[in-house]
């Protein structure tokens, strides 16, 4: 495709134009060229050749010029721009000057030189000529105008993309401070108690910091290293939730060397404990399963739901934002199952890798 | 002795608090919850002094809780102070009648301080002080006190600012405090507007003593005072115009 990318200087000017548009452009009017050849074909018997190469070189070379001035000059100058009074006037103009040309020449040729059948009908030839160029035009019109909205609707698309893109970009890179600040403070109880349990949770904090602030810049990731960030941000909300909460992740399967990009599995978790738990701290529970098979990867979260709708939610990378990413990173490729019941809420994704 | 109440939903910051308070020889007993509801319901049946509330709980958050608290007819409502980690938010909650943000991890010190600050609020507020009408001076260099059978002189040279409290202000000096019973409002009313900026909701504080402009706070010498999000234009307005 390299090829066609490339672009064509037209001689004598400084204009160039792309190698795809002048390829297309030139199969059109050969494509024309054949059909003017195989119509007209009858005057090299009746007439004779050079008449014969006249006629179609004269009426290919008028069409051509027609063509390109309204191509270049008429539509993007009147017709855009909503002009279109003066747009068609020109092109009946156009029309009427290729007109006189042609009929000239055709009265020439069918009223003189084709002998013995004279035929001096004017109006015969004009009203072909007229409908015929008004059928190419037409034709080339139409084709440039839906080109050009092809163009449009891709260009459209990309910017989409790139939004979506940035805005993703965005999301990840923060950091959810509100969370940070309470992993702290839990910290900050252990230590001020001198638990045993506080080396532990410095060393999963640090991990889930690299995690946060490196690895999550990848545009892929190992995906035993997403299980083990999640498996340190389970253990730390554990730690904070308390004993008597009931939090586990199985995992089923073992990863074995697929990549997936960051940060998708996290906040299905991540929306389980600010949602669900902790409304119950004592009843609290969290159930987790990862499936992992060779090309897929599933995972399922369910978790008990407060019965009073929760307010005042801010921070983090929410349900919204994972299925906007989801769409954009693995198209057509993932499924993600929402289960809204009184007491529980439970989702699950499933991602071909 | 203070009576207070711990509602937290995570375990490790209710023993943090706990832990603290059982320091202070002037805290009563202590109570912790996790949920709002038996929180709420506790409230009801006995009277508590302060509370210590975590906004950003599952369900119904510190914001949902102190309005509850509100509307409820509780005799005696406690006086709050907010524990969070959230620090955009901290500010912002001082329109809700609280005396004090703690900023999670909570230091000692600070902790103290706001402890501190709910004693002698309630110490101060039942004396039963009065501003007296009327300033002394042209331009006004100070006011009257009247709490109980005495007058005290108040200097306005000596306020660095004052804080609204439903019914009552505390103002803020070098040397102390003093609270008084009164609205903001009626504050504002006498402090001379030339010396005294209304920055916040529940905030007034005099010029000459800030030291610093931040996003959505006033720096002082020994503390810091939230600028309101309507008060904001205002500040700054009044503070470049000052400074030309």
């Amino acid at each position: 495709m390299d090829f066609l990318d490339r672009s064509l200087r037209i001689p004598f000017s400084n204009r160039s134009i792309p190698l795809k548009y002048a390829l297309v452009h030139t199969a059109y009017w050969v494509l024309i060229t054949g059909f003017f050849l195989y119509e007209k074909r009858y005057l090299i018997y009746k007439a004779s050749l050079p008449y014969f190469v006249v006629c179609v070189v004269g009426r290919i070379g008028l069409l051509i010029g027609i063509a390109y001035l309204n191509l270049h000059y008429f539509l993007p100058r009147y017709l855009l721009k909503g002009r279109y009074l003066r747009y068609f006037s020109l092109i009946l103009l156009s029309i009427l000057g290729y007109l006189v040309v042609q009929g000239f020449y055709d009265y020439l040729l069918y009223g003189f030189v084709i002998a013995p059948t004279y035929n001096r009908n004017w109006a015969e030839t004009l009203s072909y000529n007229f409908f015929s160029t008004l059928w190419y035009l037409g034709l080339m019109v139409a084709l440039k105008l839906s080109i050009d909205w092809y163009e449009q609707q891709r260009m459209l698309q990309r910017i989409i993309v790139e939004k979506l893109q940035a805005e993703v970009n965005f999301l990840r890179s923060q950091v959810n401070p509100h969370f940070l600040f309470n992993i702290l403070n839990s910290l900050y109880a252990l230590t001020l108690k001198k638990s045993d349990l506080a080396p532990d949770m410095v060393l999963k904090l640090s991990e889930l910091m690299e995690y946060m602030l490196y690895d999550s810049d990848e545009v892929r990731v190992p995906l035993e290293k997403e299980i083990s960030y999640l498996q340190s941000y389970i253990e730390l909300e554990k730690l904070r939730c308390g004993d008597q909460s009931d939090i586990a992740l199985e995992i089923d399967g073992t990863p074995n060397g697929q990549e997936i990009a960051p940060l998708l599995l996290l906040p299905l978790v991540e929306n389980a404990f600010k949602h669900g738990i902790g409304k119950q701290p004592d009843r609290a529970w969290l159930h987790g399963t990862l499936r992992l098979q060779p090309t897929t990867v599933e995972m399922t979260i369910e978790n008990n739901k407060p019965t009073a709708p929760s307010t005042g939610q801010k921070g983090g990378i929410g349900l919204a934002n994972l299925r906007k990413r989801l769409e954009l990173l693995y198209p057509g490729l993932h499924r993600l199952h929402i289960e809204e019941q009184p007491t529980r809420f439970k989702v699950t994704l499933q991602i071909s890798l | 002795m203070l009576t207070c109440v711990i509602l937290d939903d995570e375990p490790l910051a209710r023993e943090v608090l706990e832990r603290y308070l059982s320091r202070l020889d002037f805290v009563g007993p202590v109570r912790s919850f996790g949920l709002a509801l038996d929180a709420l319901a506790y409230l009801e049946n006995h009277t508590v002094d302060v509370l210590f509330l975590d906004i950003e709980m599952p369900g119904l958050n510190g914001i949902g809780f102190l309005k509850r608290i509100a509307e409820s007819t509780l005799a005696h409502p406690p006086i709050t102070i907010f524990t969070t980690a959230y620090r955009d938010y901290a500010f912002e909650g001082f329109e809700l009648g609280v005396i004090d943000f703690l900023l999670k991890p909570i230091a000692y010190p600070r902790f103290v301080q706001a402890v501190e600050k709910v004693r002698d609020f309630l110490a101060l507020s039942a004396q039963n002080t009065n501003l007296e009408h009327g300033t002394v001076g042209t331009p006004p260099e100070s006011v009257f006190v009247k709490s109980g059978v005495q007058r005290i002189k108040l200097n306005f040279d000596d306020v660095t600012h004052i804080q609204g409290l439903k019914d009552y202000a505390i103002i803020y000096t070098d040397t102390g405090k003093i609270v008084i019973k009164g609205s903001i409002k009626a504050m504002h009313a006498i402090f001379p507007p030339e010396r005294f900026m209304r920055v916040h909701k529940s905030f007034i504080v005099a010029v000459s003593r800030i030291t610093c402009i931040e996003r959505n706070r006033l720096v002082l010498k020994t503390s810091q005072v939230p600028i309101g999000r309507n008060y904001k234009a205002d500040v700054e307005k009044a503070l470049f115009d000052r400074r030309q």
